[in-house]
């Protein structure tokens, strides 16, 4: 993925444009009710957000520096796996959940993901700024 | 993904994966962590390469190793730790030989 991400993009537009006409067209020819495909369709956006979290700490770029690195690592780790794992009950969720309180659901889940994510990136900054502060 | 699985067969490179999970390490670095020769380990290094689980950048004279796991990667190493042999520590005492603590020398 890292050497051809716009490709990888298009691969994935192209899988999620596909599995919607996919589901549309059992919903049309009674294979599926509209609420399975819509659930369906949750899901796949739920397995997107993890697929997408999986690659967050392979590639994103360099920081400047190996004590930047340092620091940066946690982050990353902590937003690809949170992610990752948010994307996973999302598509859980979204499948399995009562219908009145699934969206709720789901969308707390990714928004703990953001969350974590900007606690470690605010851990982070404060260590950046705790070194600068010693260094001076 | 065979190379993937092969990387983290050893115990010595999920060693290395586990070091570099504290964050970039020059090859010296991690090489003070292993009682094998540089050759060696520079073999262990370009195994990890080869599989895209680390990411080398060269400053100055020293190479700098940093880790490049993706989340299910990061998990395959988990499991693979759990499950298998936990790579020797170094200890100052006595360095061991290389066919004593690297169950796979052929992997070299």
């Amino acid at each position: 993925m890292a050497a051809r991400p716009l490709i990888t993009a298009l691969i994935v537009a192209g899988v999620l444009l596909g599995a919607a006409v996919l589901i549309r067209t059992a919903q049309h020819s009674g294979v599926i009710d509209a609420d399975l495909a819509g659930r369906a369709m949750q899901a796949l956006i739920g397995l997107m957000v993890a697929f997408y979290g999986n690659f967050i700490p392979k590639n994103l770029g360099r920081a400047r520096g190996i004590e930047s690195e340092r620091r940066l690592q946690p982050v990353l780790r902590a937003s690809g796996w949170s992610f990752t794992l948010a994307g996973l009950a999302y598509a859980a969720i979204s499948l399995f959940a009562p219908h009145d309180t699934a969206p709720v659901a789901s969308m707390l889940v990714i928004a703990g993901a953001i969350a974590v994510t900007l606690a470690f990136v605010v851990r982070c900054f404060a260590a950046r700024n705790a070194g600068n502060s010693s260094a001076e | 993904m065979n190379l993937i699985f092969k990387a983290l067969a050893d115990p010595t490179r999920r060693r290395v994966l586990e070091l570099l999970r504290q964050g970039p390490l020059t090859a010296g670095e991690l090489s003070d962590h292993f009682p094998f020769s540089k050759p060696t380990m520079s073999a262990h290094f370009n195994v990890l390469r080869e599989a895209d689980l680390v990411d080398t950048q060269k400053v100055g004279k020293t190479v700098v190793y940093r880790l490049k796991l993706s989340v299910l990667e990061d998990a395959l190493l988990g499991f693979a730790g759990a499950l298998g042999m936990r790579a020797p520590k170094r200890t100052h005492a006595k360095p061991a030989t290389e066919t004593e603590t690297n169950p796979w020398p052929q992997d070299r």
